[in-house]
């Protein structure tokens, strides 16, 4: 197989735990939903641990995506 | 002192006023796209060059090709290279600094009362320090929150530069073989085409001046460091040495030692009444006159109480330690990641539909950029508050 080919398909193959990293950001986004539907009052210290904890579940897709870019501009 | 004059005037509010500056705004927004359209038709958008590894600015033509020539050598370390990314972190030093006098002016100037860009700064710092105040043990805050200040305003202005007009796209146009064709505007001053020059022919490429300061992994990973080491200098600070028990759970080894000892000291008795069943009555006797048969079998006894404790607490602490060094790895490679990917995404995008929605991306960029500073700041302050409060759990 042609070695650009090779680099393109595991580009890709890099890029699937994005599944994961969407499934994961979409499970924090509904209970953060969840909780401040219960207790509005809440709403600002909710916000700030989704963010957390979206940015760590983020953070995995940011390891894929900088796999993907090391094997796409080097 | 009390301020006589505290009570500002409100001036009458003014419903036309907001919905004429509204139309202003529309009106410049309409303008800057119809000019976008017009310049895309004058000059048509280039592709931007795309390289994880930052470019050295300093380069010499070696046979038609650019090769990075060294800033300085280190005598361990080896070349140095001023690379594109280094003078944007120099650019941010230089707008960090010419803040920080701007503030103090303008506080010397307003005393108690913050006005002008101090109250701005005060209202942008009020804003973020309230989304993680909560979080940080009031004991501690004081002492985190500059920090979290810090790395914010640091991180948040080495993004914010990235989408300045011009800061990327200004820069050197060195010759190579192969690359995009040049029309010379003045003597000195190439602008770059998007035609690509024949193969085997001379063209040109872009070495910006500048390039977004986290764009390259140098940047984030010297945070990063930092931001870790100092993660570990607030939990000594609070839990003395005894923090890194967290690491290597010391007192289970000193009670796997006594254990040992007690062992083989308790051995030696056996062995010690053994010789004297054959007839050396004698034998060890100062020995076993300091020997406390009591006190070894009471270490025996409890580490066996606590060994369940000793192997899970020894994996607990690999755990920490290897959780530790991921933060390092993940802070990087988050702020790197998405910062990077910005540029990619302009890329791909200017390719798609290189008039209109590249300059939404822009903006796409800076609140990006306000995220990944809030997330880097956040995520090290809160992580600040784990060290500290380490021992009181």
């Amino acid at each position: 197989m042609d070695p650009q080919a090779a680099k393109y398909i595991g580009t890709g193959i890099a890029m699937l735990s994005l599944a994961g990293a969407g499934i994961s950001i979409g499970m924090i986004g509904k209970s953060a939903l969840e909780g401040i539907a219960r207790n509005p009052e809440a709403q600002s210290n909710i916000m700030s641990a989704m963010i957390l904890a979206i940015a760590f579940a983020e953070s995995i897709a940011i390891y894929a995506l900088v796999i993907a870019f090391l094997m796409l501009f080097s | 002192m009390v301020e006589k004059n505290l009570a500002v005037t409100e001036a009458p509010a003014n419903p036309s006023g907001k919905s004429r500056r509204s139309a202003l705004t529309a009106l410049i927004v309409s303008a800057l796209v119809a000019l976008n359209i017009l310049i895309v038709k004058v000059y048509p958008p280039i592709a931007p060059q795309i390289s994880v590894v930052p470019e050295s600015v300093l380069v010499e033509i070696v046979d038609g090709e650019p090769v990075a020539r060294p800033w300085f050598t280190l005598p361990l370390v080896g070349p140095v290279y001023l690379t594109n990314t280094l003078t944007a972190v120099f650019f941010v030093f230089a707008l960090l600094l010419i803040l920080a006098v701007a503030v103090r002016r303008s506080l010397k100037r307003s005393g108690l009362r913050p006005s002008g860009l101090a109250l701005y700064l005060e209202v942008i710092l009020d804003m973020a320090g309230g989304m993680v105040k909560n979080a940080i043990d009031p004991a501690w805050r004081d002492r985190i929150l500059p920090f979290y200040f810090t790395f914010f305003i640091y991180i948040l202005l080495a993004n914010a530069t990235k989408i300045l007009p011009f800061f990327e796209t200004l820069g050197l146009a060195v010759p190579v073989n192969g690359g995009v064709a040049a029309q010379r505007w003045a003597p000195g001053f190439l602008a770059l085409t998007n035609r690509t020059v024949p193969a085997g022919t001379q063209g040109y490429e872009l070495i910006g001046f500048f390039r977004g300061a986290s764009t390259s992994l140098n940047f984030t990973l010297s945070l990063a460091i930092g931001s870790v080491l100092m993660i570990q200098i607030f939990g000594v600070r609070a839990n003395g040495w005894r923090y890194f028990t967290k690491f290597l759970p010391l007192e289970y080894f000193v009670g796997f030692g006594r254990f040992v000892l007690a062992n083989f000291r308790l051995g030696r008795a056996r062995r010690i009444a053994v010789w004297r069943e054959k007839g050396e009555q004698d034998a060890g006797a100062e020995w076993l006159a300091k020997f406390d048969a009591e006190a070894a079998r009471r270490d025996i006894a409890d580490f066996r109480r606590k060994s369940g404790g000793f192997f899970i607490d020894t994996f607990v602490g690999i755990l920490e330690f290897v959780s530790e060094a991921a933060k390092i790895l993940s802070f990087a490679f988050r702020l790197f990641g998405n910062m990077f990917a910005g540029s990619v995404l302009l890329l791909f995008l200017g390719y798609m539909a290189p008039v209109f929605l590249t300059s939404f991306l822009q903006l796409y960029e800076l609140i990006f950029g306000l995220i990944q500073a809030f997330v880097f700041s956040m995520l090290t302050a809160i992580f600040m508050n784990m060290a500290v409060r380490h021992g009181h759990e």
